[in-house]
């Protein structure tokens, strides 16, 4: 079994109808189990290349692996459900659907991916279950489970979405500035708490922040303006 | 997309369903357009197929005209027989005592006896006289258009009297109708001696 | 797909109070458009049922509708009466089997008041060939009897043996009184649904005996003839208001008709009771279809607004629907939940109509079938209304697609990361 996660060779995106608008990325590797810190401002093509890791986007030129699979041949909708099948996302707010609880939220992907929720079920006894205990490591206990998500502060908005990214075992999470909208003590204390679930699991992280001073958090961190180069084009 | 481009383009497809719902819902009936002494040209011009009613080989319904139902030896026009008509003036009383005569004959006039048993089918035009709810279950079937309303009554034996087993819905007073059944050719009235016709229909169709 | 229909519902359950609106507006003119369906296939099957088995209907020398609106379904007072001595010359006709004749005009207590002889319970049928059936009693044999319809005696609470008062005028509230001559009621008829359970009926002698004192509809000054005396008078009818004929041969009855409106002596009209009534329903039909057109253009405003609400509320939505992108619902995901809130809403909305017609119809019921004689059923709907009422359902999820198809655009335009 290949311990490559993320490959990624003379990619070349282009937005369509934006002359000049363009992404440029020779080469980017990622293996299992690493947790990669991606340091850059917003505007810098970190969207874009969130995007194309995610699946959302295709490259024009280059070679796009994520897993072993080759998701330039994919069609969007199976782009879509491989995405759903085996990376969980993280965003910086607003992850969460309003009108559901707490526990509905995290196992919402197990509802489109059959794989994830296959996993989770190996492991509890239900869907709930697998979900409480999830909820519990990253430290939110049982009673939040029923409660609707408008309830809970920022910061424990966050540890939930982490839930749901974690949820049935992806292999691999994308998380774009999640401790953004924390405080500083809160930040440390998420961090910890998803940086150990993903040590336990053996899920390879993709973390992506302005703020330079997390990234000793991490065993490998790069810039983004070494990593790819942007070029926004006569704007 | 604009706000209120966005609107329009839903406002402009939903006009178009109303429409469509309207048309679905407001059957105009296509009224054939017949003047009074009209008939029907007893095969339809149209391909079978499509329009006459289906008919079965183990029971098949033999087509027949209304000019079957007067016997070969009767004429209608008897009491007008030495009269020259474009001779008289409106209003002369040999006209009107001609004209009385006809009526009269027209009453009592003879039946076809070969008919009694057939298995027949005949286009005509139907006058309701019996409904169950608004299905029709009984009816007269004449020969033309207007028969009831504007010309003088068809002679008797160019009268049906038509029962259905099954009423029938959305019947109404001079559609055109084929009936397919068994025909009774004999006395009606008893008392009186009348003959006539009557026609147990087994299939009704409408007439295109 | 459970799935899917939890999340339809989650989010609609979110956003109740403006749904709620849109789908009580849907409500509505569900209502207005099965009313007007339910009523108008009832009024066809009310009417159609009030006679039948009769060949002829013949009176005064009006228009055919006139004639059977008020001899037939008792709606609107008579223009003109007919002969006595026509009646006898009908009645023997050779073709003629049976005729019965009736005399309106008169009231009690705000129900009509009809001479007639007891012929009429023998010939005359209503619905499929039913007869008038009496749940106690019998026809009248003495001048001075009374036969009443259910309601009449329900409303009034009326029991064979018991007096009654009669009016002369079809007012409400008899302005005259015959109150020297009280009639018993002699038998009490079984429920039809037609207008005979709100009639009173009497003899043709008795109704000439009503008025024996009175000229022009008012009582002679200082004339009064007691009841026991009346009987010595000459009571044979001189007039009657119509004649239901029964003929031999059904298929002669265009002779008659003929025979009939050519009559010498007086002039008459003699009408097919189903041809009348066509003549009546065609006139009818473009009220009715303009009605028709009415509901049907009000149930496409609240689907209008239905769609306009959804596809108001997408803005806000965007967030909802990119984080559901990213847990992995697709664009064709995205527009089938909005494609099943609308059916949902659309659904929803057509069965409260439904239960409010049928509310309604409780109310109006006994409303309708006093003043217009029709009879309204409450619980069931004809198979019209269920068509019509599966078209707006099916056009509500078509229209539906708008929003869907609006939110599928959204979502894979914003990918994972909304414009806001």
């Amino acid at each position: 079994m290949s311990q490559t996660v993320i490959d990624i060779q003379n990619l070349i995106f282009q937005w369509p109808g934006r002359e000049g608008f363009r992404l440029s990325i020779p080469h980017f590797q990622v293996d299992r189990g690493e947790r990669v810190f991606l340091q850059g401002a917003s505007g810098s093509g970190k969207s874009t290349l969130l995007s194309l890791l995610g699946g959302v986007l295709v490259p024009q030129q280059g070679q796009l692996q994520v897993l072993n699979t080759d998701l330039m041949t994919m069609s969007s909708s199976e782009r879509d459900r491989f995405r759903v099948d085996h990376v969980g996302l993280l965003f910086q707010q607003f992850n969460l659907v309003p009108y559901l609880s707490v526990r509905e939220n995290v196992i919402l992907p197990c509802r489109f991916s059959q794989r994830r929720r296959g996993k989770a079920l190996e492991s509890a006894n239900s869907l709930e279950q697998s979900a409480d205990r999830l909820l519990g490591q990253l430290g939110l206990d049982p009673t939040y489970s029923q409660q609707r998500v408008t309830s809970l502060s920022v910061g424990q908005q966050q540890r939930v979405a982490a839930a749901r990214a974690l949820m049935g075992h992806p292999e691999l999470i994308i998380a774009d500035e999640p401790t953004s909208s924390l405080d500083a003590d809160r930040q440390s204390e998420f961090l910890d708490v998803l940086l150990g679930r993903c040590n336990e699991e053996g899920v390879t992280l993709i973390f992506v922040s302005h703020d330079q001073r997390l990234a000793h958090h991490f065993n490998r961190s790069i810039n983004l303006n070494e990593l790819c180069s942007f070029n926004a084009g006569s704007v | 997309m604009t706000f209120p481009s966005r609107l329009k383009r839903s406002h402009r497809f939903i006009a178009v369903l109303v429409v469509g719902l309207l048309t679905i819902n407001l059957q105009t009936v296509a009224a054939a357009d017949y003047g009074v002494g009209d008939r029907l040209t007893s095969s339809p011009s149209k391909s079978v197929g499509k329009t006459a009613p289906p008919t079965n080989s183990a029971t098949s319904y033999k087509e027949v005209t209304w000019d079957a139902l007067m016997p070969k030896n009767w004429d209608p026009m008897a009491p007008l027989k030495g009269l020259k008509l474009d001779h008289l003036k409106d209003g002369d009383p040999r006209a009107i005592e001609a004209l009385e005569k006809i009526r009269e004959a027209w009453n009592d006039a003879p039946i076809e006896p070969t008919l009694n048993g057939a298995r027949i089918r005949i286009p005509g035009f139907v006058i309701p006289l019996e409904r169950v709810g608004d299905k029709v279950k009984e009816f007269l079937l004449v020969p033309y258009f207007g028969a009831c309303i504007h010309t003088p009554p068809p002679p008797s034996n160019q009268i049906i009297h038509v029962t259905v087993s099954k009423p029938i819905s959305g019947m109404r007073t001079m559609d055109t109708m084929w009936v397919n059944g068994v025909m009774h050719a004999g006395k009606v009235d008893t008392e009186m001696g009348q003959a006539g016709y009557q026609l147990k229909a087994e299939t009704v169709a409408p007439y295109k | 797909m459970r799935s899917l229909f939890f999340l339809a519902f989650a989010s609609a359950w979110n956003r109740r109070t403006t749904l709620g609106l849109m789908a009580i507006s849907i409500a509505l003119s569900v209502m207005l458009l099965l009313g007007v369906e339910q009523l108008r296939t009832q009024a066809r099957e009310s009417f159609s049922q009030s006679i039948s088995g009769t060949d002829l209907v013949v009176g005064a020398r009006t228009s055919p509708i006139q004639l059977m609106l008020y001899a037939v379904f008792r709606l609107g007072d008579a223009t003109h009466n007919i002969r006595w001595s026509s009646y006898q010359t009908l009645s023997q006709h050779p073709s003629v089997s049976w005729a019965v004749p009736i005399s309106l005009g008169d009231s009690h207590r705000g129900f009509a008041v009809i001479g007639t002889t007891t012929d009429y319970f023998e010939y005359f049928r209503y619905a499929d060939r039913r007869l008038l059936a009496f749940s106690s009693g019998k026809p009248f044999a003495d001048i001075f009897d009374a036969v009443v319809g259910a309601d009449v005696a329900q409303q009034l609470g009326y029991q064979l043996g018991d007096s009654i008062i009669l009016n002369h005028g079809a007012g409400g509230m008899g302005l005259s009184d015959h109150a020297d001559k009280p009639f018993k009621v002699s038998g009490i008829l079984k429920r039809t649904g037609l207008s005979v359970d709100r009639s009173v009926h009497i003899s043709l002698e008795a109704i000439e005996a009503i008025h024996l004192d009175w000229q022009g509809g008012a009582p002679m000054p200082g004339l009064s003839i007691p009841a026991e005396y009346v009987r010595k008078f000459d009571l044979v009818p001189k007039e009657i208001t119509a004649i239901f004929i029964g003929l031999k041969s059904r298929a002669g009855v265009f002779q008659m008709q003929r025979y009939i409106n050519q009559y010498k002596t007086e002039p008459l009209l003699a009408v097919l009771p189903g041809v009348a009534l066509d003549e009546l329903w065609s006139i009818v039909s473009i009220v009715e279809r303009s009605l028709l057109a009415i509901s049907v253009l009000v149930v496409g405003v609240g689907l209008s607004g239905l769609v306009a609400v959804v596809l108001a509320g997408l803005g806000e939505r965007r967030r909802e629907l990119a984080v559901l992108r990213s847990v992995g619902a697709g664009p064709g995901v995205v527009f089938m939940l909005l494609a099943i809130e609308g059916l949902m809403v659309v659904v929803l909305g057509s069965l409260m109509g439904l239960l409010g017609l049928m509310v309604l119809s409780v109310f109006a019921a006994p409303i309708l079938e006093t003043h217009l004689g029709i009879s309204l059923a409450t619980w069931t709907l004809s198979a019209e209304s269920w068509q019509l009422l599966l078209t707006v359902m099916v056009t509500g999820f078509l229209v539906s697609l708008i929003p869907g198809y609006r939110a599928y655009r959204i979502s894979l335009a914003d990918g994972l990361t909304p414009r806001l």
